[in-house]
């Protein structure tokens, strides 16, 4: 790898290696790699772009290489963070603009949970049967949107606290074991629709 | 990699949600939020172990073999802190029983895995006698035991390290014997008696060998995951019979390789000091001592092995050679001091003696064999009733809670669906009813509707495509052909492009008449038409065409009429305009002729002079270009010519000159020498002569002047 080498070029490697390098920023760090402003993974990449102009054949594999790399950069930079609050103990918190946001969310999440209960699901539930196929979990995120603005249904889940499965595979076409199948999930996204859980529906764009 | 957004954060996972609806479990990590949006891999998802009652089984066996293996390695500390000694048994299931002081069961030692299927459940707890009883029994039913198969027992104790002769030798020993025995503890003896009680039942039935082994041996053996018993056995045919046992042979083959006869009632005795290994035949006591019967087997051996081929006796060197002059010394003294004494005679004498103690001990040991059987089965039984009622319970109240669980779920769903599809059912049957009446109000008006549409539609547009065409057609046909002809033939060649114009001019506008008449008919046609229509749809059609005939031929026969007339009006008119235009133009065309002759042939007049001008004085410039050309032509050549003749002549002349000159002088010398002489001769005739002398030279001067004259116009040719 040669130091003149193509921005373009450089940008499909570090796109290429995305991927890998949240992985390696988890792993150091061990915490997970936020998707919003990580100044972690800000640093991991940058680390891994001067991991691309310093690598030569000779170093070996340039992930390995790379990963050390980025390791050294991490901790260089906990090292430095950690002497700037020693500095000054006042800002400890630090991405404050950041917080508003979390605890919005936060407070958010946990009406729903609660909300949630009171129809019979728990998250963990929610866990278990969760998904796996990618076109059902497509199939039954479209379905759910478009039942999202029925009102009959809305008024039959709020009173009944359950999911008139006859009345939607009649209604939308589709076959009760598979609605039966999905209850929970299905129950939890118009849950969410009709309480109006922003930080989920921009979360599953729906 | 995926995204997900953090739920919910348990003790022990976290619930994330994907952006695609993905829900997941993930392990916790520092710093996690509710709220928060993060990275997560696959590696990262939370797995539950489940624990259903196999999986627990499952799990605390591989937990207790974990610790057994742990506890073969690290030996030492794990067996001495809880155990007092080991007991091994090999049959074909090899397994070490461990015990504590008071003989009691601490732990069980697998060394295959035969030995798994004769264990009962519970072993720990129970006393050495009834585990070794189990373990004989179970491999008995298991076929594991056949009859006259045999049971390796050794016995080690963890802090008795020496090796000690359990045979009993004959009186000379006793002294010595006794003296040991007393200095032994009292478990000691607790866990002999224990073993020989056992074995004393088990020699009724099966071949029996013991072997009292120290912990260094065991340890040994333990390192080589195989049982001391095992260990002990493979390292007695190494030596005895001089091949190492395969340790994939019973028990029994490697007893036959040995090549020692011995009957049910003797225990074979297993012997190993530092010095010397013996497999000797022994007989059990009542004090469960056990005394040596036979000549030790190892002499057997050895004698045989004297007798055997060459391969046998280098075997029997290799060993010679390991064991040592000592050992066979040692055997030597045994063998011709003690050991003969004891042999036939005696043998003889007690065979009856011990046969007879034999059979007594025989029947004993049967009857309390039947009771101790007895009482296992029932505690056998009783324990198996417990295990299962438990088993049962707990089966039962897990099976009770999943059913209820299962059946209020499905019961809650199938109610609701039954309560929704009758309610679905009424409610359809009421809107169906209601639908139908609507939809079939709905559909007969739209149907109406259609219906007279499609006729208005259809009726309009037959009649007004047939008028049109028919009247189009005939019209269009007619008028054109008659006008064409006509007018054709009436107005031939002559007629030019202006006169086309006009006439289609008026054709057009004539046309335009006719159609606009036309369409005025078909229009009023159709309203009276559609009038008509509108009376009765049914007949109109008729009455239409009908009309329609009517309206055609009267429009048909005005428009003939009309552009007849038109015709032969236009035909007049064009007719007068067309010669009216053909004499004037005619008379514009001859004086236009005439203007033009005129006009070109002055044009060229002017432009033949002109021409003959411009010739005649190109001539005569080229003539006297040429001529002065050839003129000086002529002179350069002229003078070219003249130079090179002159030069020629000049050349002769000079050359001519020369030589006259010459010629001429010598003549001339030679001439006035001669008169010279002739006069000086003559002198006399001087005055005559001059005369002739001045004659000759005039005649000379002449012939010069000649010469002169000649030679000038050599010259000037």
């Amino acid at each position: 790898m040669r130091k003149d080498i193509a921005i373009e070029d450089k940008n499909e490697l570090i796109k290429k290696y995305m991927p890998f390098i949240i992985s390696v920023t988890a792993e150091v760090t061990n915490k997970y790699v936020s998707v919003e402003n990580s100044e972690e993974l800000s640093i991991s990449l940058e680390a891994f772009n001067e991991a691309i102009d310093r690598y030569e054949s000779g170093k070996g594999n340039l992930l390995t290489y790379a990963k050390t790399v980025i390791k050294s950069r991490l901790i260089d930079y906990h090292r430095k963070r950690r002497k700037v609050i020693l500095l000054d103990d006042c800002n400890v918190i630090e991405e404050g603009y950041n917080m508003e946001h979390d605890i919005h969310n936060k407070e958010e999440l946990q009406k729903y949970e609660v909300i949630l209960q009171s129809y019979g699901i728990g998250f963990e539930q929610l866990a278990n049967c969760s998904i796996k196929h990618t076109k059902t979990r497509e199939r039954i995120t479209n379905l759910v949107k478009s039942i999202s603005t029925d009102q009959e249904i809305e008024k039959a889940i709020k009173s009944t606290k359950r999911l008139p499965i006859t009345l939607i595979s009649k209604k939308y076409f589709i076959s009760k074991s598979v609605v039966k199948a999905h209850k929970l999930f299905i129950k939890a996204l118009l849950v969410a629709v009709y309480y109006q859980i922003s930080s989920v529906l921009d979360w599953l764009e729906i | 990699m995926k995204k997900g957004l953090v739920i919910k954060i348990h003790n022990e996972y976290a619930v994330v949600l994907s952006p695609n609806g993905e829900v997941n479990k993930i392990r916790l990590r520092k710093h996690l939020m509710v709220g928060d949006s993060i990275y997560f891999e696959d590696k990262d998802i939370y797995i539950k172990i489940k624990f259903n009652k196999q999986f627990r089984v499952m799990a605390v066996a591989m937990v207790a073999s974990i610790i057994l293996v742990f506890s073969l390695v690290a030996f030492n500390q794990t067996i001495t802190a809880e155990s007092y000694g080991v007991i091994t048994v090999d049959i074909n299931p090899s397994l070490g029983i461990l015990i504590d002081r008071n003989c009691n069961v601490v732990a069980l030692e697998y060394y295959n895995d035969d030995a798994r299927n004769v264990v009962n459940k519970k072993m720990v707890g129970l006393s050495l006698s009834e585990a070794l009883d189990i373990v004989v029994e179970n491999a008995k039913e298991k076929e594991y035991l056949k009859e006259d198969a045999t049971i390796v027992i050794t016995a080690t104790m963890f802090d008795g390290t020496e090796h000690e002769n359990i045979i009993e030798d004959e009186d000379e020993d006793e002294d010595e014997n006794e003296n040991e025995f007393e200095n032994k503890s009292k478990t000691k003896n607790l866990l002999m008696d224990n073993v020989m009680a056992n074995v004393k039942t088990y020699q009724q039935e099966y071949h029996v060998v013991v072997y009292k082994g120290t912990k260094e041996e065991y340890e040994e053996a333990s390192v080589k995951k195989i049982s001391l018993g095992r260990n002990i056995l493979n390292e007695v045919s190494k030596e005895v019979a001089g091949n190492e046992a395969n340790a994939k042979d019973s028990i029994d083959d490697v007893i036959n390789k040995l090549g020692i006869d011995y009957e049910k009632s003797d225990v074979l005795v297993i012997n190993k000091s530092d010095e010397k290994m013996m497999v000797e035949l022994g007989e059990i006591k009542e004090d469960n001592s056990v005394k040596r019967v036979k000549q030790s087997a190892f002499k057997n051996k050895r004698d045989i092995e004297d007798k055997t081929d060459e391969n046998a006796i280098e075997e029997t060197n290799i060993v010679k050679d390991k064991i040592g002059n000592v050992v066979e010394n040692n055997i030597k003294d045994k063998t011709d001091n003690k050991m003969i004494k004891v042999t036939e005679e005696e043998a003889d004498g007690k065979a009856g003696d011990i046969k007879s103690k034999v059979d007594k001990g025989a029947e004993v040991v049967k009857g309390k064999v039947k009771d101790i059987k007895g009482k296992v089965e029932e505690i056998d039984k009783e324990i198996d009733k417990e295990i299962d009622k438990e088993i049962d319970k707990e089966i039962d109240e897990e099976i009770d809670e999943e059913v209820d669980e299962e059946v209020d779920e499905e019961v809650d769903e199938e109610v609701d669906e039954e309560v929704d599809e009758e309610v679905d059912e009424e409610v359809d049957e009421e809107v169906d009813e209601e639908i139908d009446e609507e939809i079939d109000e709905e559909i007969d008006e739209e149907i109406d509707e259609e219906i007279d549409e499609e006729i208005d539609e259809e009726v309009d547009e037959e009649v007004d495509e047939e008028v049109d065409e028919e009247v189009d057609e005939e019209v269009d046909e007619e008028i054109d052909e008659e006008i064409d002809k006509e007018i054709d033939e009436e107005i031939d060649k002559e007629i030019d492009e202006e006169v086309d114009e006009e006439v289609d001019e008026e054709i057009d506008r004539v046309a335009e008449e006719i159609k606009g008449k036309a369409e005025e008919g078909k229009d009023r046609v159709a309203e009276e038409i559609k009038g008509k229509i509108d009376e009765g749809k049914d007949k109109a059609a008729e009455e239409i065409k009908g009309k329609v005939d009517e309206g055609k031929d009267k429009v048909a026969g005005e428009i003939k009429g009309k552009a007849e007339e038109g015709k032969d009006r236009v035909a007049e008119e064009i007719k007068g305009k067309a010669e009216e235009g053909k004499d004037e133009v005619a008379g514009n065309i001859k004086d236009k002729a005439e203007e033009g002759k005129d006009r070109v042939a002055e044009e060229i007049k002017g432009k033949v002079e002109e021409g003959k001008d411009r010739v005649a004085e190109e001539i005569k410039g080229k003539v006297e270009e040429g001529k002065a050309k050839v003129a000086g032509d002529i002179k350069d050549k002229a003078e070219k010519g003249k130079d090179k003749v002159a030069e020629e002549i000049k050349g002769k002349a000079e050359e001519g000159k020369d030589e006259v000159a010459g010629n001429i002088k010598g003549k001339v010398d030679e001439g006035k020498d001669r008169v010279a002489e002739e006069i000086k001769d003559k002198d006399k005739d001087k005055v005559t002569k001059d005369k002739d002398e001045k004659e000759r030279v005039k005649d000379k001067d002449k012939l010069i002047e000649d010469t002169k004259v000649k030679v000038s116009k050599r010259l000037g040719r």
